[in-house]
């Protein structure tokens, strides 16, 4: 990350530079925090990976993975914590020798290891059911060339599964579940370099972009970066949004009614655009298309983020490529009405049905605040967590305008702009992404007001202190819910032998969604919850007795598959009893009510339902 | 042969070698094939369209070169949205295969790193010469 993004010709103000102090900083040789810098974070990554590695995974408890790994792990995180801010400070007002750049992205790259990659070590399957699932659409591609729409909606949004089943296919992998227990890592690691390029664009500081990505590894804790389209969409959202901030923000902008033009008329923040020709130009804007296209036929709610964001950026006065939010989303409806017809017709309701409406986006994040005590206390450091990453923003863009003079338009409004998906109709998903989408941004403005801040022995402890304390905070908001999103070696094996006995085209039933399947066969079975399974999960016999809803009675075969992780889930988060399987549910799967229990071992029971006696 | 041009052929090269390891049957390759394959299908055209960059640079010098980050980023990603793009095509065209997308890979990685051969061989080879 060496590059110097800045247009040459143009100065950082004084105090976004560096962090202003007056002293020169020693030279690299004399100095020896920054001559043995970059070997703290490979002894970091080796410690704190071989300590991950070595923890208990039957110590998962309703506070997450934090109860599993050991005090070295911790130890490991505060020193790379504690030496990236060291090493900062050590720069003082000076531009990162390539020495100093390899030192700084050392210490996020270990970071990212240790937090991304801290389940991959310690558990001994990859982590979250859904992440399987995603695994099983890759392999009906990679086997079989073709998706099923009529299936799953996600088939009609084919771009991840395919190109990730194009790289199988080429690596000579038969199995696409060796992307999944690395995928976070990498996800988070593509998610850096855009974020750098745009942090040191708008910022006009390197020290401040490399804050800011630091911060950014431990603030983004809504896990959307493990094996599924949305991580891709993500990764295209960032690399796109680069290209717009680097190269079409200046020029002749849409012309908006004076009393809205007032505002627009603040001094321009960041770098300049890239000074190009006009053929490098043009070869940016058709890279942008193309990012928004692939955004289009992968994931069906990132295109609509960059609506919202490239229509905030054009009213703000920051993007001059004024069509550019007309043809985000004619390529936007154009998959839907061509490609995802098989989704769109009889979901109608399911797409326009909620949009809009705030209070479903809401009302679904109440939903989440719900479950055992412990569950319930992650959830709310997570929302508190939230509010004061975005609260704290706030005061910052307010304090960069009113005492130092800038006015961040353009970072406030990619911070501001994603909360329009919350009118999109995902429930309290929608907020998880708003976050996604926004923290970045609110971390490269909290960043540069760090360095810019008065009282710098202050700021500098303030930094210190908050860097190593966010460190240990987001394994356990991040991974509080492990408990139920890891995945137990038996419950693949109950999976493994379901796969065995059951003929094609079976009801496979579990009472909630934490199960570890389809990551084979995706498309071969059909994958249900009970009938009523609320009822099922309160012991209701008449729920028991009548498992297979509607369009499951002409099965070959039906099979219940009851897992550990479903057990936890349901008490953990989804406010049923304790006992609830064992005292009101296991008692009532007996042959006179159709069950037979074909298999089980210590994670998981496998039932063939033949349907109850009259 | 300048540095570039010789980069060229090495992307050439690279991609042939590549392109005969994805065929091999499945399992066969070990680490090898499968780090090989996983670059090159994610960023086969974006080495090829750096390296043509570069050589097109050297061909109008007084074009303003993009900052090295910025143009990795810019081909990085093109690179891989183009690759989620031709096979979610291809897949609706019912004609996804392994050798198909390792094809399509292949011809886009080639026909970037061959360009600059084709329109500015003249200038890059003989400084001073007439443009072809």
């Amino acid at each position: 990350m060496g590059a110097d993004v800045a247009v040459q010709g143009t100065r950082a103000p004084d105090d976004v530079r560096g962090h202003g102090s007056a002293r020169a900083a020693a030279p690299v040789g004399r100095d020896p925090v920054r001559r043995w810098g970059l070997l703290v974070p490979v002894v970091a990554a080796v410690v704190g990976g071989a300590a991950a590695a070595s923890g208990d995974q039957s110590l998962i408890g309703s506070w997450g993975l934090i109860q599993a790994l050991p005090w070295p792990y911790f130890v490991a995180l505060a020193v790379v914590g504690a030496s990236f801010v060291l090493q900062l400070y050590g720069l003082r007002d000076e531009e990162p020798t390539l020495l100093g750049h390899l030192t700084l992205g050392a210490h996020v790259v270990c970071l990212v290891f240790l937090l991304h990659g801290a389940p991959a070590l310690l558990e001994s399957e990859p982590r979250f059911a859904t992440a399987w699932l995603h695994a099983g659409f890759t392999d009906q591609i990679l086997e079989r060339g073709v998706t099923r729409t009529e299936v799953d909606a996600r088939f009609s949004w084919p771009g991840f599964f395919a190109a990730a089943a194009a790289v199988a296919g080429a690596a000579g992998i038969e199995d696409p579940m060796a992307f999944v227990r690395w995928a976070p890592t990498v996800a988070v690691l593509l998610y850096l370099p855009p974020l750098y390029v745009i942090a040191r664009h708008l910022t006009r500081s390197t020290h401040a972009a490399w804050l800011a990505i630091f911060l950014v590894v431990p603030v983004n804790w809504v896990g959307q970066d493990y094996f599924a389209p949305q991580t891709m969409g993500f990764v295209l959202y960032l690399w796109w949004l680069t290209l717009l901030v680097l190269f079409f923000r200046q020029g002749p902008q849409l012309r908006l009614p004076r009393f809205a033009n007032r505002w627009r008329r603040l001094p321009h923040d960041g770098d300049p655009d890239l000074t190009v020709s006009p053929k490098l130009r043009a070869g940016a804007l058709m890279v942008v298309v193309l990012l928004t296209a692939a955004a289009a036929v992968s994931h069906q709610l990132t295109p609509i983020m960059m609506v919202f964001t490239a229509s905030a950026l054009m009213v703000a006065g920051r993007l001059r490529f004024v069509t550019f939010p007309v043809i985000a989303l004619l390529l936007t409806a154009g998959w839907l009405s061509l490609g995802a017809t098989a989704y769109w017709t009889g979901h109608l309701d399911a797409i326009f049905g909620n949009a809009g409406n705030l209070q479903a986006s809401l009302g679904g994040v109440k939903g989440r605040v719900e479950g055992s005590p412990e569950h319930l206390t992650v959830v709310r450091i997570r929302l508190v967590f939230s509010a004061v990453t975005w609260l704290s923003a706030a005061a910052a863009t307010w304090f960069l305008w009113a005492r130092r003079g800038r006015a961040q338009v353009t970072l406030a409004v990619l911070v501001v702009a994603p909360i329009a998906g919350m009118a999109q109709p995902y429930g309290g998903e929608a907020v998880l992404r708003v976050f996604l989408f926004s923290s970045p941004f609110a971390c490269m403005v909290l960043a540069q007001t760090a360095l810019a801040m008065p009282w710098r022995r202050a700021a500098h402890t303030l930094v210190a202190v908050t860097a190593v304390a966010l460190l240990p905070l987001f394994v356990l908001i991040r991974y509080g819910n492990e408990s139920y999103e890891q995945v137990r070696p038996d419950e693949v094996r109950a999976m493994e032998v379901v796969y065995d006995i059951a003929p094609f085209d079976s009801n496979l039933i579990s009472p909630t969604s934490q199960v570890p399947w389809r990551f084979i066969n995706a498309a071969d079975y059909r994958y249900r919850r009970p009938a009523d399974a609320l009822g099922f999960r309160d012991g209701l016999p008449t729920a028991i007795r009548n498992p297979v809803s509607e369009g499951g009675l002409d099965a070959p075969a039906t099979y219940l598959i009851v897992t550990d992780g479903q057990i936890v889930y349901a008490t953990e988060a989804l406010g049923s009893p304790e006992g609830w399987f064992e005292d009101l549910v296991k008692p009532q799967l007996t042959p006179e009510n159709g069950y037979q229990l074909v298999y089980e071992n210590d994670a998981a029971l496998v039932y063939e339902f033949t349907g109850a006696e009259e | 042969m300048t540095s570039s041009r010789r980069a060229q052929v090495a992307v050439i090269a690279w991609c042939a070698v590549s392109v005969a390891l994805a065929l091999l049957p499945a399992g066969a390759g070990g680490p090898v094939r499968a780090v090989d394959a996983a670059l090159f299908m994610l960023f086969g055209p974006a080495v090829a369209g750096l390296v043509t960059a570069r050589r097109a640079r050297e061909a109008r010098p007084s074009d303003a070169p993009l900052p090295p980050l910025v143009e990795v980023l810019l081909w990085t990603s093109a690179s891989i949205a183009a690759l989620a793009v031709t096979s979610t095509a291809i897949v609706f065209a019912g004609l996804w295969s392994t050798p198909t997308m390792v094809a399509v890979v292949a011809v886009e990685t080639l026909l970037l790193a061959s360009w600059p051969i084709r329109s500015a061989l003249g200038t890059i080879e003989a400084p001073g010469a007439q443009r072809v």
